[in-house]
């Protein structure tokens, strides 16, 4: 036991009888009994802790509110709290007092303008908010800072792309069951760790500041859940492995002070008793844990061998393999000469050769397009002792490797890195999770299989994070090759895929049989072309319906709607055909028919604009078709259209077929809407609405 | 006790040996957590819950009861840290 949490209780900040407007709500603080009582009540507990020889790690008086932003009063009131704390005598730059910045911080105004904790802008904003916090620290005193995250101190993955600046500085975290999916055995429990907090633990110390369980009938503890084994079922022994394993996390045990002082009292109540004296319960297991960790290690100095590097090694090997668009903590370890390892990542001195490619930061892998690079690393301990090695990165949108290959999206299947053998699960998927992928600076994905495709396989991308959304699916039919056009797939919805935002790639089959996946990758090259064709608004925007056609009885065709037909990589004319009702041409005015052959110059149709109409003659209907754009090889376009033809107005119909217009004039009209003119006279406009949509509009003239 | 620092990932010591600690949390008193422990204390020192009002509300009750209470931490941490080996 070396430390010990202190949370400045709002008891001692708050003006009495002053009512928070929620639970330890910062709305009562009162800065002269915050001051008073820092002098009277937290500088001397923190004394007597450190007395004992105990670090000591403060909390701001109460809780974060429900959802914070970037200046809100509760940045202002922390910035406060902070900057008293920081300039106290006892407590500014006393290295055996840390400060937590605050507790449990639950959502952020993001840069998108929404409250939430899961995007890079919310963590954005909240390094904005505590590296606040920081400078108003570091003004004055360099104490040891541990920074919350999101969600109740559960997220963090966002602080290893934009992390606090600064020196000192370590997160902190809760951690119960339940959370990181725990509760569910080994597995899970470290998937969930590895997500949100491994990525900040890949370059900076984590405290864990709540913690604790204990079986719920107990009635004692905050979490619910059993000690359990290591690598097994349950949550505590699970925790020490995955905090152990991590290699540089403090911990704490969040059960009631008053219960852990009653430990091998015989005079304590039964069921207290038995809640310290049950292995499943946190305060057992905890004392013995703390004491082997004492004997570890007892702040008593470091041997010369400690501190003298031997090697470098990289866990896992020195070629590398990375997820485009995402980023990997690295692990080169340090071995000293009296065998202990240290992940020196963070801290190595790492170039590398071609950043376009990659870029290493705070030993933190970035991958920002496909292709190879060279990391050299270079490491030189207390004692100037210097060592080197080499990295080979392999940065892949479609990596095929055992690490980022998933042959498991749907039921469970199995991959075999060395021969690019999938087997999925029965009717199963495997391939590559994405967090919104933007892959629309390319053309084409190039899928090759490496064999027969002897289980019915096809390729399938989603554009949405759910394996049960729409996708957009490609056959290989008869062959080992298939090219999607990025910027053309069209998904089963009948919805275009959006190649911005890809979440899920890979492989479906029936799970009959194995096949070998030669390559998958990414490409612009026109050599995996296909011919196409495009259909389009004057903007660019893809045009697949027109509707409201509206056409008069015995008036002529309708009006004419347009839109710009183009194609590339042709073998042959495009050919446009109309629905019977409707008619098509190049010109606005005439030439219309109910089909046109458009022919290429060398395989292009330039951007050539199309009429379309509802043809004269029609009777009284509503009609409607799909006009359908096809030329060899390509993926036929169809454009639904859709019209009417309406009865004639009153004014249409002429009293003799053989009446001729002799004059015209305009007049206009003004006056007041009448609901009726019983009664009235004078010369009115009559406006009739029928039942069919018909409007008739006629004059009326009324002189008694 | 040796001075702690962040190099890297690491918090260490002042010796350059990497520290991992482990404590506990919250602090012994009734005026802490919402008072939720209040009735084990006030079993503690034998004080019923209305004495222990009026000598908050009385002259200098709270500088009165401060004392007391911080007697009371500090006893009851000192015994804490005898049980885990302190």
């Amino acid at each position: 036991m070396n430390f010990i949490r202190l949370h400045m209780d709002p008891y001692w900040s708050n003006t009495p009888g002053c009512t928070p407007e929620y639970h330890e709500a910062h709305n009562c603080f009162n800065e002269a009994r915050f001051r008073k009582y820092l002098d009277e009540v937290f500088v001397p507990m923190a004394d007597y802790a450190i007395s004992k020889g105990l670090y000591v790690v403060m909390r701001p008086p109460g809780v974060s509110p429900d959802s914070i932003k970037v200046g809100d009063d509760y940045y202002q009131y922390l910035n406060k709290v902070w900057g008293i704390v920081a300039k106290h005598p006892n407590i500014m730059n006393n290295s055996n007092i840390m400060f937590e910045l605050a507790n449990e911080p639950i959502n952020i105004l993001g840069t998108d303008g929404t409250y939430g904790s899961g995007t890079q802008g919310h963590f954005d904003n909240l390094k904005i908010y505590f590296q606040s916090v920081v400078n108003t620290i570091r003004a004055t005193a360099d104490n040891i800072l541990w920074v919350p995250g999101l969600g109740y101190q559960s997220q963090y993955a966002g602080f290893a792309t934009n992390p606090i600046e600064g020196e000192n500085i370590g997160y902190a975290v809760h951690v119960y069951p339940g959370w990181f999916n725990s509760g569910k055995g080994y597995e899970p429990f470290q998937r969930g760790w590895d997500a949100q907090v491994q990525p900040v633990a890949d370059f900076a110390p984590v405290m864990v500041t709540e913690m604790d369980w204990a079986p719920k009938r107990h009635d004692k503890s905050w979490g619910n859940d059993i000690t359990g084994t290591a690598g097994g079922d349950g949550f505590g022994a699970n925790f020490k492995k995955i905090t152990d394993d991590c290699g540089n996390v403090s911990w704490m045990i969040f059960t009631g002070p008053e219960l852990l002082a009653e430990y091998g009292n015989p005079d304590a109540t039964i069921d207290v008793i038995d809640f310290l004296n049950d292995p499943e319960a946190c305060p057992k297991p905890v004392y013995q844990w703390f004491n082997e960790y004492a004997n570890e290690y007892g702040l008593n100095g470091a041997s010369a061998d400690y501190l003298t590097l031997e090697e470098l090694i990289v866990e896992g090997g020195e070629n590398i393999s990375v997820l485009t668009q995402s980023s990997k903590g690295l692990k080169i370890n340090a071995r000293f000469a009296d065998g202990h390892i240290e992940n020196i990542s963070s801290i190595a001195n790492i170039t590398v050769d071609n950043s376009d490619v990659i870029q290493v930061v705070r030993g933190r892998i970035f991958a920002l397009s496909d292709g190879t690079a060279t990391a050299n690393v270079s490491y030189t301990d207390r004692n100037q002792n210097t060592r080197q090695l080499t990295l080979h990165v392999s940065s892949s949108t479609f990596p095929l490797t055992s690490e980022l290959f998933n042959p498991s999206i749907w039921e469970d299947g199995t991959f075999d890195e060395s021969t690019k053998t999938l087997k999925t699960g029965p009717w199963g998927f495997g391939g590559w999770e994405y967090s919104g992928m933007n892959l629309s600076d390319y053309k084409y994905i190039v899928v090759r299989l490496g064999g027969a495709n002897t289980a019915g396989a096809d390729f399938r991308i989603f554009d949405a994070p759910n394996y049960w959304g729409s996708p957009a699916s490609f056959s290989f039919g008869n062959n080992r090759q298939l090219v999607v056009v990025l910027n053309d797939a069209l998904k089963n919805d009948g919805s275009y895929l959006n190649p911005e935002n890809i979440y899920i790639a890979g492989f479906w089959s029936s799970g009959s049989n194995p096949f070998v996946i030669d390559t998958v990758f990414l490409s612009n090259s026109d050599e995996y072309a296909l011919p196409i064709i495009y259909a389009e608004n004057a903007t660019g925007e893809r045009v697949t319906t027109l509707t409201n056609f509206t056409a008069k009885k015995d008036a002529g065709p309708s009006p004419s709607q347009s839109f710009v037909l183009s194609g590339g990589f042709l073998t042959g004319p495009i050919k446009v055909t109309s629905p019977s009702s409707f008619e098509v041409s190049i010109d606005t005015l005439s030439g219309f028919s109910s089909g046109l052959t458009i022919e290429p110059i060398t395989g292009v149709v330039n951007e050539t604009m199309l009429f379309v109409r509802l043809k004269s003659g029609l009777a009284s209907n509503s009609y409607a078709g799909n006009l359908t754009l096809m030329s060899s090889g390509a993926k036929s376009k169809t454009i639904a259209l859709s019209g009417k033809v309406v009865p004639p107005t009153a004014a249409d119909i002429l009293q003799l077929a053989e009446s001729k217009v002799l004059n015209v004039n305009y007049f206009t009209l003004s006056g007041q809407h009448l609901k009726n003119v019983d009664g009235m006279r004078g010369l009115f406009i009559r406006r009739i609405v029928f039942s069919d949509g018909t409007i008739r509009a006629e004059k009326i003239y009324k002189n008694q | 006790m040796p001075k702690l620092h962040v190099e890297g990932r690491y918090l260490k010591d002042s010796h350059g040996h990497i520290v991992n600690l482990h404590g506990f949390g919250q602090t012994y008193s009734p005026w802490f957590n919402e008072k939720r422990l209040i009735n084990t204390l006030l079993r503690f020192l034998f004080i019923k819950p209305t004495r222990l009002g009026s000598m908050r509300r009385g002259p200098n009750g709270t500088i009165t009861m401060f004392k007391v209470v911080w007697h009371i931490i500090k006893d009851l941490m000192t015994g804490f840290l005898m049980l885990v080996g302190k």
